[in-house]
């Protein structure tokens, strides 16, 4: 198999090929907003109030007849003497000084196809607090030459509410002596009584950047990458006429839309012997040939220009990355299907195909942007989709829309196309306008959950950070039963100074881990328990890192490593407004050894094991107790034994407090019960009697974690001696397992303080 | 003289099991899960004679439906839909995309 391609290699390789690099050119997005409106009359502020967008969204048809797509005009000529130019895009407001709160602000009111809505995501930057509003707009008015203000009700909400106060936004843009608007603002009501007030910074017209990358296979023949809109004589009578081309769709729909210069022509070897194409030869193709392929979001997705199937004729296109962590990212569009034989009865039968190929590979690239067919939108968990939409949502069977089938609306492909053009619903263009980006952006949200239509989060690299997960130990075998402890460390891989919340890695909140069994499902790991604390920065230099350690195979969803065989884990935490992801690590999970074991385990994969194992097995949990006293009992040398051990032991170190029933129906009673005497000894054994294997398995921070927290206790009981034993013990075993020089001394000077 | 009728699971399919017999005999067993992109669960090609009945069965949701062979058939789809199983007759091929 090749190796994947490079971007550098690929542009030096394969100048004058058929790339797209002259449709690029002519497509490039820009954030230009010169000449995108009329040439209004100035006019004195006292002039009244118009309805912007009004005008917008009656003249935006026009803005679209010709070439690249403009913003506005915004203005019908003649009914509006207040020149109101254009605001719709993206704008984003910077924290200044100690401030914490980044915002990225999408107006959607003069955009091609306005969806009068004005969404916001906000994230703080000291944690991982973040929202997402979207708001629908209820006034827009000109208040003068130099004064454009939106006013929009919110009426979608999505993560920390905190973050994003009010139930009303306004966006204000205006300007005092220069011809475009300068200054931009945000405010926030409550029952319109003004809040706050942010000033933004405009950023780009569109409201997210994407990349196709169009790859064709030797056989299939030439990618339709655009479309004479007059080819055909089947189409809207006042359909512009125009050469419409893929990218234009999709900045249409708000997208900063560019082809990769690096499409290549793939061998047919790669569809195997058979030369037509299966799923997963589909997504070995995506990892080989694309350019930009990662197992991560990203603005960007892959498309092959394929021949045929291996379901044959019968597939015309297919979205077919929707196994993993990360998907929607590829696509591919079968040309010799039966779907672009014209019809008999055709005389205009090479249009007909190419405007066939043209909607299908715009269908197929807008599954990626997690989008459903047309007639599939309501469909949600109860109807057996993977997940329900992200709003509530009614099919739309006669939508003239790229994702609706031409075949089955009422009078057929002939009726659709009469009335087709080129577009998505308003449905859809909310949705990939403004729902929150994860659902929308490739391989993010799992495909068809909160579908235009949450599982894996925001998964996004940023190389300032360094997430690494490890098992601590030299192979990432583990035994049947024994728990998998993962230690994470997420360091500071830039060359300045950064500040981080300390409880990143801890809290529960930050962190979100999948993992995979090989030739199975991928689940995400949930923590037990989810702190809220207060947030503290840790200010880490160049190559600092904290550290922290979990057992990953229960989550509080139950157990997600309970088999025998080969799994996949792989991490992200959330730094400030971004996600740092980390490497895949892949463990080997050995079989049952004994019928002792297998037995075991039927009692032992509970969710009450599982909680026994994080917290300890405390009183609440007896029948829990019970299965891991019977697994010390009888698989005393197994790795799963110390776990059990000091889960059975370390509820026991201390006094604790039981909630019990009271005497009457409605009483409740809190109960101490001393510390056991036998537990200290109990854990001491199962953490110092064998230290490497009890370190092995249980992870440095963990293992290290006990011995400190077992010293504690003894000394708390006035027993010194053996606290000042275990403390030894702790900094001998580190020294002699490499430990951190500053774990050491740390441990160091509390032996010293025993003395 | 026999020839070959697809038999297209389309939607509404979640992993169930499904048995395929004709007049009677199994002749396949599968799990169905639609891919919602496809809007395609599983195509299973049958060997039918006109006249003889097809019948699918979803154990797991207790239902089974029949269908007679007719002359012109080439494609036959299963539709879940609302709780039924909905077996009918493609009138030419079926893209799916």
């Amino acid at each position: 198999m090749p190796n994947r391609k490079s971007s550098d290699s690929n542009r030096s390789a394969k100048p004058g090929s058929r790339q797209a690099s002259t449709s690029i050119a002519a497509d490039a997005p820009s954030d230009s907003r010169s000449g995108s409106t009329g040439d209004g009359t100035v006019l004195a502020q006292a002039t009244p109030a118009t309805d912007a967008s009004a005008g917008a969204a009656a003249s935006s048809p026009e803005s679209l007849s010709a070439g690249p797509p403009v913003i506005g005009p915004s203005r019908p000529p003649g009914l509006n003497p207040v020149k109101c130019d254009p605001v719709s895009g993206r704008y984003v407001y910077k924290p200044v000084g100690t401030e914490l709160l980044t915002f990225t602000v999408r107006v959607d009111v003069d955009a091609p196809y306005p969806q009068r809505r004005i969404s916001i995501t906000v994230s703080r930057l000291d944690s991982r607090n973040a929202a997402h509003v979207v708001a629908e707009v209820t006034a827009d008015q000109c208040l003068a030459y130099n004064h454009r203000r939106i006013t929009a009700v919110v009426v979608y909400r999505n993560g920390n509410p905190d973050l994003m106060p009010g139930d009303q936004v306004t966006f204000e843009a205006s300007r005092e002596k220069a011809t475009t608007y300068q200054n931009y603002a945000l405010t926030l009501s409550v029952a319109g009584a003004a809040i706050r007030r942010y000033p933004l910074t405009f950023d780009s017209r569109y409201f997210d950047a994407v990349e196709f990358e169009v790859d064709r296979v030797e056989n299939a023949g030439e990618p339709v990458l655009k479309y004479d809109t007059a080819s055909h004589s089947n189409r809207p009578a006042d359909l512009p006429q125009e050469v419409l081309s893929l990218t234009a769709v999709y900045q249409r729909a708000g997208f900063a839309a560019t082809l990769s210069p690096n499409g290549t022509v793939i061998p047919l070897s790669a569809a195997g012997v058979n030369g037509t194409w299966s799923t997963a030869e589909l997504h070995d193709a995506m990892v080989t040939y694309w350019s930009r392929y990662a197992d991560r979001p990203q603005w960007a997705m892959w498309m092959l220009w394929a021949a045929r199937h291996d379901l044959g004729r019968n597939v015309g296109g297919l979205m077919f990355d929707d196994i993993g962590p990360n998907q929607r990212r590829g696509a591919a569009l079968f040309s010799e299907s039966f779907l672009f034989d014209p019809p008999a009865d055709d005389k205009q039968g090479a249009a007909w195909r190419q405007r066939m190929m043209f909607t299908i590979l715009a269908h197929e690239i807008g599954h990626t942007f997690n989008m459903a067919h047309s007639f599939q939108k309501a469909l949600g968990v109860g109807q057996g989709a993977p997940g329900d939409p992200w709003i509530p949502l009614e099919n739309e069977p006669e939508a003239r829309s790229f994702m609706n089938y031409p075949s089955l609306v009422a009078g057929g492909q002939a009726a659709f196309f009469s009335d087709f053009r080129f577009r998505f619903s308003d449905e859809e263009l909310v949705f990939m306008r403004h729902a929150p980006r994860r659902f929308v952006q490739m391989g993010n949200s799992k495909w068809f959950v909160d579908h235009g239509f949450v599982a894996p989060e925001l998964l996004e690299d940023h190389s300032d950070w360094q997430l690494e997960i490890r098992p601590n130990r030299e192979r990432n075998d583990y035994q049947f039963l024994e728990p998998v402890v993962i230690e994470f460390k997420l360091a500071n891989a830039s060359t300045l100074e950064a500040a981080v919340d300390a409880d990143t890695l801890t809290d529960g909140h930050h962190m979100t881990l999948f993992i995979q069994r090989e030739g199975g499902s991928t689940a995400q790991w949930r923590p037990m328990v989810q702190r809220c604390d207060k947030v503290e920065s840790v200010t880490l230099k160049p190559g600092e890192a904290i550290y922290a350690a979990h057992l990953v195979s229960a989550s509080s969803v139950g157990w997600l490593i309970d088999q025998p065989g080969f799994y996949r884990i792989q991490a992200a935490a959330e730094v400030g407004p971004r996600e740092v992801v980390s490497n895949v690590l892949r463990i080997y999970v050995a079989p049952s050894r004994s019928d002792e074991e297998d037995r075991l385990a039927l009692d032992y994969f509970t969710e009450d094991v599982g909680r026994a194992l994080v917290f300890g097995a405390t009183p609440a949990l007896s029948q829990a107790a019970t299965t891991l006293q019977e697994l010390v009992a009888r698989c005393p040398s197994r790795a799963a034994a110390v776990h059990a051990a000091v889960a059975l032991a370390s509820p026991k170190l201390r006094n604790q407090k039981r909630l019990e029933a009271g005497p009457g129906p409605h009483d409740l009673v809190i109960r101490c019960e001393k510390a056991a005497p036998e537990a200290a000894a109990a854990q001491m054994a199962a953490l110092t009697n064998a230290p490497d294997r009890a370190a092995d398995t249980l992870g440095h921070i963990r293992y290290f974690d006990m011995l400190d927290s077992l010293a504690s206790a003894l000394a708390d009981a006035g027993d010194e001696k053996t606290a000042r034993q275990v403390m030894k013990r702790s900094v001998t075993t580190m020294k002699a397992r490499d430990v951190l020089e500053s774990v050491i001394r740390t441990a160091q000077r509390k032996l010293d303080r025993m003395k | 003289m026999p020839r070959s009728l697809e038999l297209h699971l389309q939607e509404g399919f979640s992993g169930q099991a499904v048995i395929v017999a004709v007049d009677a005999q199994v002749c396949a067993r599968f799990d169905a899960r639609t891919r919602l992109q496809l809007g395609l669960a599983h195509v299973e090609t049958l060997s039918v004679e006109p006249g003889q009945t097809v019948t699918v069965e979803v154990p797991s949701l207790g239902l089974r439906q029949a269908y007679a062979v007719a002359d012109q058939d080439t494609i036959l789809t299963a539709n879940l839909v609302d709780h039924a199983l909905i077996l009918r007759p493609a009138r030419g091929p079926v893209g799916y995309f």
